[in-house]
């Protein structure tokens, strides 16, 4: 088997990372100078310890650069690594490559959450109203589906995922109800709200992004081996010692708050966390231990370079970056697939 | 090592096992013999935990349940009938998930892989990919990886295999089993085997225990119980009892 060095692959990672957020803060509707936008930055950080300062810009255009750019491109990370690690902890628990982290509902019932927000009580806790609601209601649907998977053997993985299948299509139906009820306005926020966008962007919900993903990373890190036994089989990682179905429940609470944090804070972004694992795999293996950081590098510079293309591709104007990664994402999967129809069969 | 008391397995109302008695000794190979759907499977997934059974069933003088999960781990070791994985995980690394309940340094966990995996004879496709392996070489690698888990137990380890020749081609079966026998007699493993070929189980089993319905019709030296009338009353079949030249007993 050939793969690629682990600590080679996360040093390219980061080095790509780090290209991607200069490219990022250097570009976008405004035409800034590279260099001065740098140095904004660099005076924000660095030289404010010092007193001193270089940029040349305006203050309205200082505030495009770290206002603007700045939180958007940190959002990016944090959202793209929260995703594709939960991806990655779903693929694993389902024993299925394919499985993605919006299997166990938390997607859907946070559209559907977001969408009765946005319809029924508009102003409800002011601007964190559909965040709030996306977020319960995520919480909740996640709790439903698992709550049927249970029989006296222990968790159904089978009936977990035919559940989250029925569950998001009523879900697409509640969500169609809705959006026929809904006049102009809401409507047009709800559209933008479900293809996902990081506009939004700002101290609180980066903070929350941040937080999220420091302590998802931590805890499923040490929960990578309990992952790597979990995929011979459940009974073969109970005669390992791992506690099978407790593992499961923490997995599945994990990914569903980490899910539905991204989502509070930039809708529905798809395919990250179906395609990162994915990719990372055929690299570097599926061992959790190295898979988890490193689908946390690949979907953080992923997510990153999607939203570089949304806000520049038809500028001034911009695409929702959830729109790009399915439009992206969608037919690179299926090239993967074809390829390992013929490598494994 | 192992006690069973009034063992029964109840599932959707159908009662599976319903075994009064049964014990096995460290150092022990121990058949389990019966037609298909006489509860051998049932048996051993009882003893692992895979299925709910009420009764007692005690290892080392302590019901098995009641064993804190990484000792049990360390003492028990089941090896699975097949095992499908999806993931591109390399042989070695498939063996590396039995140091799951072991604390071992990278060091010393790299030499006991590769022990393992020598002693099952898979040692010469570590770096190959799982899911393209044959059947009778996965099964290996799981028996590489199930002794890997018991490689550091203070007792002597209780090894449950499922039709662990199913898949072997004749070579790799009477090396199995020959493996089974010296890890029993030589190292002192208690190991119970569910097995079809009756010739493998007076060749190298201790003991026979023939399930029927769910429950222990018979148990003792192969040898002794395997006559021609007893193999027709449970399989409908009257074979040849031969004596080779050599003293020992086969059935044909």
């Amino acid at each position: 088997m050939n793969r690629w060095p682990v600590t080679f692959t996360a040093g390219s990672l980061s080095g790509l990372i780090l290209l991607a957020a200069v490219f990022s803060l250097v570009s976008g509707a405004m035409s800034l100078p590279a260099m001065e936008s740098l140095k904004t930055l660099f005076d924000a950080s660095v030289g404010q310890l010092f007193g001193s300062q270089h940029s040349q810009l305006e203050a309205y255009e200082k505030v495009v650069v770290l206002e603007l750019r700045l939180p958007r491109l940190m959002l990016a990370i944090f959202v793209g690594a929260i995703l594709a690690q939960c991806g990655a902890v779903m693929q694993g628990v389902f024993r299925n490559p394919l499985a993605d982290p919006g299997i166990i509902g938390v997607s859907s019932g946070a559209a559907v959450g977001a969408i009765l927000a946005i319809v029924l009580f508009p102003d409800a806790w002011g601007a964190w109203t559909v965040p709030i609601s996306a977020f319960a209601m995520g919480l909740a649907t996640t709790a439903l589906v698992y709550g049927l998977a249970q029989s006296s053997q222990g968790t159904s993985v089978l009936i977990l995922l035919l559940a989250g299948v029925a569950v998001a299509a009523f879900s697409g139906a509640a969500i169609g109800f809705l959006s026929y009820f809904a006049d102009d306005q809401s409507l047009r926020e709800l559209s933008v709200w479900q293809m996902g966008s990081l506009a939004g962007a700002g101290q609180a919900n980066l903070w929350l992004a941040f937080v999220t993903m420091l302590a998802l990373a931590f805890a499923f890190q040490r929960r990578a081996s309990a992952l790597n036994a979990l995929l011979l089989g459940e009974s073969e990682a109970r005669h390992l010692g791992i506690p099978v179905e407790h593992m499961k429940l923490e997995l599945i609470i994990l990914t569903a708050v980490g899910v539905g944090v991204t989502v509070a804070c930039a809708g529905i972004i798809g395919f990250i966390g179906l395609v990162v694992p994915h990719l990372v795999r055929l690299t570097t293996g599926p061992n959790h231990k190295y898979l988890l950081p490193l689908s946390a590098l690949l979907g953080a510079l992923l997510l990153m370079v999607a939203d570089l293309i949304a806000r520049t591709l038809v500028q001034p104007a911009e695409l929702p970056v959830g729109l790009l990664t399915a439009l992206l994402g969608a037919p690179f999967f299926l090239v993967l697939l074809i390829q390992q129809r013929k490598q494994w069969r | 090592m192992l006690t069973l008391k009034t063992v029964q397995c109840e599932v959707a109302g159908k009662r599976l096992l319903n075994l009064d008695a049964l014990e096995l000794k460290a150092g022990e190979f121990l058949a389990l013999l019966g037609p298909n759907g006489a509860g051998k499977s049932t048996l051993l997934k009882s003893i692992s935990g895979d299925m709910p059974a009420t009764g007692k069933i005690s290892f080392y003088g302590r019901a098995l349940g009641e064993w804190p999960s990484l000792a049990r781990a360390r003492h028990l070791g089941v090896l699975p009938q097949a095992s499908q994985l999806s993931f591109p995980f390399t042989a070695r690394e498939v063996v590396a998930l039995g140091l799951t309940p072991l604390s071992l340094s990278r060091k010393q966990a790299d030499i006991t892989v590769r022990d393992k995996m020598e002693l099952t004879d898979c040692w010469s496709f570590a770096d190959r990919a799982y899911p393209t392996l044959s059947g009778g070489e996965r099964q290996r690698v799981q028996l590489a990886r199930v002794l890997l888990q018991l490689s550091q137990a203070e007792h002597s380890p209780l090894l449950l295999l499922d039709e662990p020749t199913s898949a072997q081609d004749l070579g790799q079966q009477h090396a199995i089993l020959a493996l089974a026998k010296s890890l029993a007699h030589d190292h002192g493993f208690g190991v119970i085997a569910v097995l079809h070929d009756l010739n493998q189980v007076l060749q190298y089993c201790d003991r026979a225990c023939v399930l029927t319905d769910g429950q222990l019709h018979q148990q003792g030296n192969p040898e002794q119980i395997l006559t021609q009338d007893m193999i027709h009353d449970y399989w409908h079949y009257r074979p040849e009892r031969v004596h080779l030249a050599d003293g020992r007993i086969a059935v044909i």
